[in-house]
């Protein structure tokens, strides 16, 4: 089992953008088509090519990612079939080095995402409603020690 | 109509950010078509997406930019054109904050708008304006923390001197203290304090004391009705030894006269609201 975690590259779009979606499907039930075929289009288009972006490869093969502006992850998403591995881990402590603090927004009901950032040490910040969706968003943070 | 107003939580930004803000025009048929914004000594930067035109207009001088933009202190009132929907974000700098931040000689030109590279300007790779536009509207938070997370490599190079930091004392005093009594307090001669205040906020004392004063009735009008007005007492209240002074001071700074003001009510705050309350 050999895990990489190293810089985005473009011609890793595809396998990112397929990642976050089956990901985010899973996580997110309450998405809809509609709302999932436009937020691809923002992946692509806005957040790429301004977040710095790193992928973890699994066997050779492009699985996840995460997205950072700055200390906030953007976004981390992993192919369901590669979670349980230690990979998110890996990339969160990519994030982790760079930047030390971090902070997060998660779906209240996503409890994929939810389990994973509570393991890793976040902890919320606040709870709120998210209009487009009309679901509750957690802020969280990790404090490095 | 969204808006929000939030301050940055790193002190070495708050240093020379006063706030983030946001505002966001949704519907044809909401706000007042034309705002006027009251002179203001503190310099805001506008993030907006690059097809998004914007004017702003004084007297016989209209300015238009496209996309990202400062808006430098201004000591005329400007009209805008508001009719398009529009969505901006702002970062309100503190007054003087230009001049440690090597924007030296843009603040000499008072009354100017001028469109801004951002990316540039604060030298980082991952901002994006169309990102920050994107989430604003539903996270504040976030989008905050990422403007804190681009400004500060930025704002870590500022360069302070003696001018600089004698103005920091000088605005902490002026709205409560006479021009002569800040002199004595600082132990520094007016002609001194005159002319670092010039030199680093762009204008006169008494030029950014009438705005801070201006600005302070404008937020108290805001929360009284028309009818509830007592203008003589508004008139003592933020300084003014008459009432003539006081209608003289708004006919020149928002031209109107108070009555018709009060009737029309077309400043910023009264269409967007103070974002204070939101």
């Amino acid at each position: 089992m050999k895990i990489r975690i190293r810089q985005y590259m473009v011609s890793d779009l595809d396998a990112v953008l397929n990642s976050w979606e089956v990901a985010t499907r899973l996580a997110h039930p309450f998405m809809t088509d509609d709302f999932i075929a436009q937020e691809k289009i923002n992946v692509a288009e806005i957040y790429m090519p301004n977040t710095d972006t790193w992928v973890a490869e699994f066997e050779g093969e492009v699985k996840g990612f995460i997205a950072l502006m700055g200390n906030e992850v953007g976004a981390i998403f992993l192919q369901p079939d590669c979670h349980g591995k230690g990979i998110g881990k890996l990339l969160m402590d990519k994030a982790q080095g760079l930047h030390g603090d971090l902070e997060v927004e998660v779906f209240k009901e996503n409890s994929i995402g939810r389990r994973f950032y509570s393991r890793y040490g976040f902890e919320l910040l606040e709870e709120k409603l998210h209009e487009p969706t009309g679901q509750q968003v957690l802020r969280l943070k990790f404090k490095a020690t | 109509m969204k808006s929000w107003k939030l301050f940055p939580k790193i002190e070495a930004i708050a240093k020379y950010v006063e706030c983030y803000w946001f505002l966001e025009k949704e519907s044809f048929n909401e706000g007042f078509d034309f705002p006027k914004l009251n002179p203001d000594p503190c310099s805001h930067l506008i993030i907006s997406g690059l097809d998004r035109s914007f004017e702003y207009m004084y007297a016989a001088n209209s300015q238009t930019v496209s996309g990202s933009h400062w808006i430098f202190p201004h000591v005329n009132t400007f009209t805008m054109d508001h009719s398009d929907l529009f969505r901006i974000i702002g970062i309100k700098f503190r007054t003087g904050a230009l001049y440690s931040l090597n924007l030296k000689k843009s603040i000499v030109d008072l009354d100017k708008i001028e469109a801004v590279d951002i990316k540039h300007l604060v030298g980082s790779k991952t901002f994006s304006g169309d990102f920050l536009l994107t989430n604003a509207a539903e996270q504040e938070k976030q989008v905050c923390n990422i403007l804190d997370n681009v400004l500060l490599p930025w704002l870590l190079e500022s360069q302070e001197d003696k001018h600089s930091d004698l103005v920091r004392h000088i605005l902490l005093l002026l709205s409560e203290t006479t021009v002569t009594d800040i002199g004595d307090k600082l132990h520094r001669s007016q002609r001194t304090i005159e002319r670092s205040f010039k030199r680093v906020a762009g204008l006169s004392m008494k030029q950014v004391k009438a705005m801070i004063h201006l600005e302070e009735m404008l937020n108290y009008l805001y929360q009284l009705k028309e009818g509830d007005i007592d203008w003589a007492d508004v008139a003592n209240k933020y300084g003014f030894s008459d009432q003539p002074h006081l209608i003289r001071h708004l006919k020149k700074s928002i031209g109107k006269t108070p009555a018709s003001y009060a009737k029309q009510r077309d400043l910023a705050i009264d269409i967007y609201g103070n974002f204070e309350f939101n």
